[in-house]
């Protein structure tokens, strides 16, 4: 019994819907990159402007993290939500012997294989876009995982705690939609004012978005090291909360 | 005893015409729901407002000027009257869409409804109504911030207004043409994807159709949110020209035959 | 039995409701009067619902003729409606309200001045017993308080009649009497009830008159103690035996009780006295596991007539 156990689980459960659902989760993407990587890209007139890049490529690479960063975010909400509350599927499961740390890896487990399915075809796409200029862009799906997870564990801690869907509002609307349009993804950070590029620095978006670039079409650099460290720290700190807040939320 | 042989046809239920009176109760229902749930209310109009400043002035400051009629528009003034629409869509979406959807669907509202006065026009008027009322909302608070951010070029912004109008109401008895005919949650997730999002993105909203080929130019001005964008940008922009009518046309066509048609599907959804 | 239309505050002649594939409701006639408890008893699946949405007027009748406090659901559904009150089956509660905004909308909807409504639905929400939940909205509710809001929903016009869609259904029985007691309460006022079941303790309990249906058809009439009176015996014994009692049981059994049916289960001896049945039985040298002597029900109304149980 194990979190490999909780990741078949999840499989049979959503296999049927799995099918519908993947293709519209790489459908999302691809159209935000037809439309602003071709139609706003096509606007875009200044020469070097995105590291010299392009702003197909620029916007691609960004857009690649950013969906994999909803993903990651939405899979944490009400999915899980519903397992605590709604459906009590935990409670069942700890019926057996399963422990809530397996049940939390389990989880992140499943939700690294959704990732999995989202970043691997959209990646294709990219490539056949020619986005890539090294080698290393095969990195990029790992990097796009993890980012996804360590976005995913703190918000799983955050639903852990949660007894409505309210927050999810505040969640969505305030905290996802503008790292969504402010971290990189859209135009460069250096855009910003002062305060605002601090802030973006300080947000797990911004430096999955410039791993990303990094490794596809601009330079691996040393900062590498520095952004994989604020993610993997971020989901380490994301496991810890995240399992005390189920075990408290379901071990009364 | 058997059945009659020749069944009468089922009779219309006896029920006078939509009613102003009546449909404006499921507006109030409406806001007295809202009370409850402001948030949300309030959160919808952040989006194009963030988009505004990510895309219109963040990515803007890489594009010189848009061509939109016989002017060159600065991006943000481009970009700006189409997220303006998009606030529109918006409103239509949640409380055209989603909200009667799971009032028909799941909470069986509208089946308790017809059991008193209130009738199946009431019903598709009042959601539409303030759906548009939602929409509006949006519109006027956008247009607030474009003049704040100095996006408004025209005195004939002033008709954008009205304009709003027209569009979340074309726009909300769309929407509810669409709650009309689906039945299952996981079509929410299509509804999302297929219809709202690619309009939203692809309707000359964030670059001119003029990019597209010529033969999607045509598809593309088949739909709504092509009109309301345009609209609104001819009006904020002060850049009108004999098109500008066919936009209002269009939206009012939509408006009027898309509520008779929803006034239709919903009475099969709940009669019979 | 079946009285002039003009008297009756519901009359249905042929009252039929036939769908593409099937037929629901199969040409039935019935009256209820003014003031009574009117029952439509019967399985899931036999024309009860179908009926009461057609008394509603919220489903077109597909044949015959039906009145509702004399007018006509097909021309003057408005008219019916503003004096009917109705508890679906399933409640249709507004979740997004709580549970007085509930109350206070359907006054909107039937256009009730809003100082009369204040006071009605205080009155309401008191007679439901629902005062300490008034502002709580609708989902922490249990089964049993939301099925009373949903009843005190129906009242908010004041209705003559009321019609009840399997109104205790999956309610423990605290809660089912608690019902019961406040319907009693609206008909010593003076409302109409109808009410559809497939709960026979219900029918016995409430109704003054019922009809029992099943598949589509109206199969008996009356008041429940008529229809017990005609259909069954005074009692009935019940008997659970094993299978070689069983075999034993029917060389031996005649003349110890006027009806047999032989369920799976068990073994229904239908007769005046059931103790007296039991000691002929006895006497035989037979020992059921398990005897019962009880009152005729209108379950045993129902098996009598269809062969079949009320709840299967």
């Amino acid at each position: 019994m194990s979190a490999a156990s909780i990741v078949r689980r999840n499989w049979l459960v959503y296999w049927r819907a799995w099918r519908s659902s993947f293709f519209l989760s790489v459908l999302t993407p691809l159209m935000f990159l037809s439309a602003m990587g071709l139609g706003l890209g096509s606007l875009v007139q200044e020469e070097g402007a995105f590291g010299g890049a392009g702003y197909l490529k620029f916007f691609a690479t960004g857009i690649f993290a950013a969906s994999c960063m909803q993903s990651g975010v939405f899979s944490a909400t009400y999915p899980v939500m519903g397992k605590i509350t709604w459906q009590r599927n935990y409670e069942a499961m700890l019926a057996s012997p399963l422990s809530v740390r397996n049940i939390f890896f389990g989880e992140l487990g499943w939700m690294a294989v959704t990732l999995a399915q989202i970043s691997i075809p959209f990646f294709g796409i990219m490539a056949l876009f020619d986005v890539f200029d090294s080698p290393t862009a095969i990195l990029a799906v790992p990097i796009v995982i993890l980012l996804g997870l360590s976005c995913a564990a703190p918000v799983f801690a955050l639903t852990a705690t949660l007894q409505t869907d309210e927050a999810y509002t505040w969640l969505f609307r305030f905290v996802v939609t503008p790292l969504f349009l402010l971290s990189g993804t859209f135009f460069p950070i250096e855009e910003l004012p002062a305060w605002g590029r601090v802030l973006a620095q300080a947000t797990p978006l911004y430096h999955g978005v410039e791993l990303v670039r990094q490794f596809t079409i601009f330079d691996v650099g040393i900062s590498a090291l520095w952004h994989v460290a604020y993610l993997v720290g971020l989901l380490t700190a994301g496991i810890l909360v995240g399992v005390r807040n189920l075990e408290r939320r379901l071990l009364p | 005893m058997s059945a009659i042989e020749a069944p009468l046809r089922p009779a219309a239920p006896g029920h006078p015409p939509p009613s102003f009176h009546r449909a404006v109760k499921i507006v109030r229902r409406n806001v007295l729901a809202y009370k409850h749930y402001w948030i949300a209310f309030v959160s919808g109009f952040f989006e194009p407002f963030f988009y505004l400043v990510a895309v219109g002035f963040g990515v803007g400051q890489f594009v010189e000027s848009v061509p939109f009629g016989d002017a060159r528009l600065e991006y943000a003034s481009f970009l700006a009257p189409g997220l303006l629409a998009a606030s529109t869509l918006n409103g239509a979406v949640f409380d055209g869409f989603f909200g009667p959807f799971f009032k028909l669907n799941w909470m069986k509202t509208y089946d308790g409804m017809i059991t008193t006065p209130v009738s199946i026009p009431d019903i598709a008027v009042g959601e539409v109504m303030w759906a548009l009322i939602r929409g509006t909302i949006y519109g006027v608070g956008f247009l607030i911030v474009m003049l704040g951010l100095g996006l408004i070029h025209s005195w004939w912004a002033v008709l954008a207004l009205p304009a709003v109008m027209l569009s979340s109401g074309a726009l909300s008895a769309g929407a509810m043409v669409l709650t009309s005919v689906t039945k299952q949650i996981s079509s929410l997730e299509k509804v999302m994807t297929l219809v709202v999002f690619p309009l939203f993105l692809f309707s000359g909203t964030f670059f001119p159709i003029s990019l597209y080929p010529d033969y999607l130019q045509p598809v593309v001005q088949a739909t709504p949110l092509y009109h309301s964008a345009t609209l609104l940008r001819s009006l904020t922009n002060g850049e009108l020209g004999p098109g500008t009518l066919w936009h209002v046309a269009y939206l009012t066509a939509m408006f009027v035959i898309a509520s008779a048609a929803a006034i239709r599907q919903m009475r099969k959804r709940l009669i019979f | 039995m079946v009285q002039s239309p003009g008297s009756a505050l519901i009359s249905a002649r042929g009252l039929s409701k036939s769908f593409e594939s099937l037929i629901a409701v199969d040409a039935i006639d019935f009256d209820v009067h003014k003031g009574e408890v009117f029952g439509f008893l019967g399985p899931n699946g036999a024309g009860k619902t179908s009926t009461m949405r057609m008394i509603g007027c919220t489903s077109p009748r597909t044949g015959g003729a039906l009145h509702v406090m004399g007018m006509d659901p097909s021309t003057d559904a408005a008219g019916i409606k503003a004096r009917i009150g109705v508890v679906p089956q399933t409640d249709n509660l507004d979740i997004e309200l709580t549970v007085r905004e509930n109350l206070e909308v359907y006054a909107m909807y039937f256009d009730i001045p809003r100082d009369v409504a204040r006071s009605r639905i205080d009155e309401l929400i008191a007679f439901v017993q629902l005062d300490d939940k008034m502002k709580s909205k609708v989902e922490p509710l249990s089964g049993g308080m939301k099925r009373r809001l949903t009843i005190a929903r129906a009242l908010v016009n004041q209705p003559d009649l009321l019609l009840l869609d399997e109104p205790t259904t999956g309610l423990d029985p605290q809660a089912r009497h608690l019902v019961w007691d406040r319907l009693y309460r609206l008909k010593q006022q003076g409302v109409t009830l109808v009410i559809t079941t497939h709960y026979m303790d219900e029918a016995e309990q409430l109704c003054d008159r019922l009809v029992v249906m099943d598949k589509a058809k109206i199969v008996a009439e009356g008041s429940p103690r008529e229809l017990i009176a005609r259909y069954s015996t005074r009692e009935v014994l019940e008997l659970r035996v094993t299978d070689e009692v069983r075999e034993r049981l029917k060389e031996t059994v005649d003349g110890v009780a006027e009806r047999i049916e032989w369920l799976p289960d068990r073994v229904l001896l239908y007769t005046e006295s059931g103790e007296t049945a039991l000691s002929q039985i006895n006497a035989a040298g037979l020992h059921p596991d398990t005897a019962l002597v009880r009152r005729s029900t209108l379950e045993d109304v129902f098996l009598t007539i269809t062969g079949r149980s009320l709840v299967e």
